[in-house]
């Protein structure tokens, strides 16, 4: 299983690079910089959230025509999270304050070849929001406690935690100059939606070309419907469940009763 | 076999949960208690949010004492009226428990509240379980002692509901008794089913059995029948108002449990019941001081952080 599993990346690319070969012929002539071309390709476009769904690795691929920096960055929608903070109280360890930050992206992957900040200057990452302090950029609060530094840091630090904000600055690997391929390692949680995949390839401290693909995050069957049931219709679901559930009891006890008498 | 919980926003092995639920289940039904006191110490353990380890903890209730309200129903153990007044007080205190519940939540402050009650909760009752069945231990043995009569606070409150207003006739309780009395005992557990996931057995049947002079058959098919629509009420509200009740988990629960308990009421008739009953006591210290430590140790990391489902 894993050896096949291992050899997978190599099959992509070559197949990558048979359908690249016409292509680079063609742009090797002319060493314009508009010409830069970049071909990029997922494994799959979608990720189906299953009950059983534990993570899963994305093989992300693709070609280049001259020789650079790849830099991909991996959004998610946003999302809102609670922020809890413990304090202590006497001798105890109790939550005190809470915020709400909304308006930030629940995912936010950045891989690279190089470090970012040996790729491009400060002003080109941030103008393309190549920095994993940007996710707080357009975030908002419901209210604005005092220490804001500390709550932001903690959010950083607890989304790094979790798996939702990487920096992989040796992530993407190239192979013989013009093939680079990554792998995008979701965690067991995430958040639902389409996931934005923008790809820069770089040289010389610039953008010289860009491209972006989608994939799509989605709960399935059984469970996506509880979840939508229970959240957009709680008093139908909390009476239909918990009649259920009496049932259920009634159920049991009759079969369990049958069992013990026999 | 992990499964994720698509209302506690996380992964269990499922095993663990079918695991959780036998055990109290087991003990149940050795002992003869509902259980619900340590399933939700439990769940809160493994990571489940406070208030959706509340919750579920009444949906469970709702689906395991459902088929003992029946048959004691069936035999007419059941004091129809006591049952109705107590179930006003317990509908009334639980749904204000229950927004009592989604303002301590929406503060940040729902986990404290649920520990600190446990911590009190359990500890008192495991303490004086444990005294109560090493007291039986050495007596064992011994001829059991006639009740005594009442005394101190017993003998006060005895006097004070004698002289409430509203006195009623309650004929299957055999018992004449102010209404105000198992309105008020119905507030209480009320309350805490929505602020702890219990079903109050272990506060409702003590009540009524040293305090109400209720005949034991009674209180049993009456408490079940007041902690099934209770339950009932509070986890339909906990749905509704906080969406906090897991269906995967409740469940996964139920089935763990009603296993479990018959395993308890087959191994409990070959036991002896003080052994058991220490068993219990031990258990439920336990629980407790796991919940006071839980508070006590610096935190590695002081903040948390949990999705917001809109």
């Amino acid at each position: 299983m894993h050896a096949r599993r291992a050899t997978r990346p190599l099959l992509w690319l070559a197949l990558t690079l048979a359908a690249l070969a016409p292509l680079t012929g063609r742009a090797a002539p002319d060493p314009a910089a508009s010409d830069d071309t970049l071909v990029t390709e997922l494994a799959t476009d979608h990720v189906d959230i299953t009950t059983h769904f534990t993570g899963e690795k994305i093989l992300v691929f693709g070609a280049i025509s001259r020789p650079g920096d790849i830099v991909i960055k991996v959004k998610s929608p946003t999302e809102t999270v609670a922020l809890t903070r413990k304090v202590q109280i006497g001798p105890f360890w109790l939550a005190n304050g809470k915020i709400k930050v909304s308006n930030a992206p629940g995912l936010l992957y950045l891989l690279s070849t190089e470090p970012l900040d040996k790729l491009l200057p400060a002003a080109e990452r941030d103008r393309y929001g190549l920095a994993l302090k940007d996710a707080l950029q357009d975030a908002k609060t419901d209210t604005k406690p005092k220490g804001m530094g500390d709550w932001q840091a903690a959010f950083m630090r607890l989304k790094a935690d979790e798996g939702h904000y990487v920096e992989g600055q040796h992530a993407v690997r190239m192979d013989s100059k013009r093939l680079f391929f990554t792998s995008i390692n979701l965690p067991a949680k995430i958040p639902l939606g389409a996931y934005h995949l923008e790809f820069y390839l770089v040289r010389d401290g610039k953008v010289v070309a860009q491209q972006t693909r989608k994939l799509n995050v989605q709960q399935v069957r059984i469970e996506r419907w509880m979840s939508n049931t229970a959240h957009e219709t709680p008093w139908g679901f909390g009476i239909v469940y918990t009649l259920g559930a009496m049932f259920l009891g009634l159920v049991l006890g009759v079969v369990l009763q049958r069992d013990r008498d026999d | 076999m992990e499964i994720f919980l698509p209302i506690a926003h996380m992964d269990v092995n499922i095993l663990l949960i079918v695991a959780f639920g036998a055990v109290v289940g087991l003990l149940s039904g050795l002992v003869g208690v509902g259980g619900g006191f340590l399933i939700t110490p439990l769940l809160i353990f493994i990571g489940v949010p406070p208030l959706v380890a509340v919750a579920t903890g009444a949906a469970q209730i709702v689906g395991t004492s459902a088929s003992g309200s029946y048959a004691h129903w069936r035999l007419g153990n059941v004091d129809l009226k006591m049952g109705i007044i107590l179930l006003i007080g317990s509908w009334t205190g639980g749904a204000a428990g229950v927004f009592i519940a989604r303002a301590l939540q929406q503060s940040g402050q729902f986990g404290n509240m649920v520990t600190f009650l446990y911590v009190v909760l359990l500890g008192f009752i495991g303490v004086s379980m444990l005294l109560e069945s090493v007291k039986a231990i050495r007596n064992a043995g011994a001829p059991p002692r006639p009740a005594k009569e009442p005394k101190g606070i017993g003998a006060v409150l005895g006097r004070l509901t004698a002289s409430l207003p509203g006195q009623m006739d309650f004929p299957i309780s055999n018992l004449q008794l102010s209404f105000i009395v198992p309105l008020a005992l119905g507030v209480m557990v009320g309350v805490l089913t929505s602020l702890m996931g219990v079903g109050g057995g272990f506060i409702m049947v003590p009540i009524m059995i040293y305090m109400l002079r209720m005949p034991t058959k009674v209180v049993v098919g009456t408490s079940l029948f007041q902690l099934l629509f209770t339950t009932a009420v509070v986890a339909t509200m906990q749905a509704g108002i906080n969406r906090a009740v897991d269906p995967f988990l409740a469940t996964v629960l139920i089935l763990g449990s009603a296993v479990g308990t018959q395993w308890g009421t087959r191994l409990g008739a070959r036991l002896p019941a003080e052994k058991l009953r220490l068993v219990l006591a031990l258990v439920v210290v336990a629980v407790a001081i796991k919940m006071l430590t839980g508070i006590l140790i610096t935190p590695d990391e002081t903040y948390s952080m949990a999705v917001v489902v809109q």
